[in-house]
């Protein structure tokens, strides 16, 4: 995994537009779900998380490296967020909606959420929180370290008081358990 | 690139499912119409792009094209000269001083006349 966003970032910078897909594949899934918590509703959300993608893809120029890209997302996504509330409060204010159209509006809604067409994330997560809770404990310990708790090679390394060769190795072989049962739906 | 984009999507999901921040549902084409947006929009830009170059293009030749014609502008010249013009002779003033010395004497000398 290119866990060196800037990496990517300077890539896109400098013509290779494709290498874009890497980030929002990355992120895509904290970031529709961080707009969840604003629109309460998944297919708003990701119309957010695309407009956030697209604005943040737009003023790439503009990161200056001062904090880790997710952050930089994250705040950018909010901003979309907070911009959508606003909009869709002026929108209120404007319209009545009848009954008709929230009946239709609800079922579009469903036939969106098809499993043709959508992962369906609780399941995933529910099969996957079985295999990581069964993992040996210092299997559990790397993947808690690095993925939950965003620490690097080296933190892991003074924290478990282990070589860093032993970290990644280890953190290798538990992402690969969980990796295992991931590709089943994905 | 594209066994990268898979294991970067894998490993996505795999950590947002760790720290607890998914969604119930995850459009499977989210990052395509993302891109797609991205590559409508760049189209976009190189478009205005090209309609400002060719803007500036044609004002520039519009720009060269009155400046030419006004910076060499050939003089058009008269065909009769200037001299000729202001030289047209006057009829009603004479510009013989002769005469107003030659009326004095005549004043003064009707005068000695009339003394007598």
């Amino acid at each position: 995994m290119i866990d060196d966003d800037s990496e990517i970032i300077e890539s896109i910078l400098s013509g290779d537009v494709s290498k874009y897909e890497l980030i929002i594949k990355k992120y895509q899934s904290r970031i529709i779900n961080l707009c969840f918590k604003y629109t309460k509703n998944y297919h708003d959300a990701e119309e957010v998380a695309q407009e956030s993608f697209v604005r943040a893809f737009k003023s790439l120029d503009k990161f200056r490296y001062d904090s880790k890209f997710y952050s930089w997302l994250h705040r950018i996504s909010i901003n979309c967020s907070l911009n959508y509330i606003n909009s869709k409060e002026k929108q209120k204010e404007k319209e009545t909606i009848s009954e008709n159209t929230c009946l239709n509006e609800q079922e579009s809604d469903i036939t969106q959420e098809t499993p043709y067409n959508t992962y369906n994330m609780e399941s995933i997560a529910d099969k996957i929180g079985k295999i990581y809770e069964n993992l040996p404990e210092d299997l559990k310990l790397m993947i808690k370290y690095r993925d939950i708790d965003d620490l690097t090679y080296d933190e892991i390394a003074i924290k478990a008081d282990l070589p860093v060769g032993t970290v990644r190795s280890r953190l290798h072989r538990a992402r690969e358990l969980l990796l295992k049962e991931l590709e089943k739906d994905i | 690139m594209n066994d990268n984009i898979t294991e970067v999507e894998k490993k996505g999901y795999l950590k947002s499912i760790l720290k607890k921040e998914y969604p119930k549902y995850i459009s499977k084409d989210f990052s395509d119409k993302v891109m797609s947006e991205i590559y409508s929009s760049q189209k976009s830009i190189f478009k205005t792009y090209i309609a400002r170059v060719a803007s500036a293009f044609v004002f520039g030749i519009f720009t060269l094209f009155v400046m030419d014609n006004v910076l060499k502008e050939e003089v058009k010249y008269s065909e009769t000269s200037i001299i000729d013009e202001s030289m047209v002779p006057s009829q009603n003033v004479s510009t013989d001083t002769e005469d107003c010395r030659k009326n004095d004497e005549k004043r003064f000398t009707s005068d000695i006349i009339e003394c007598k």
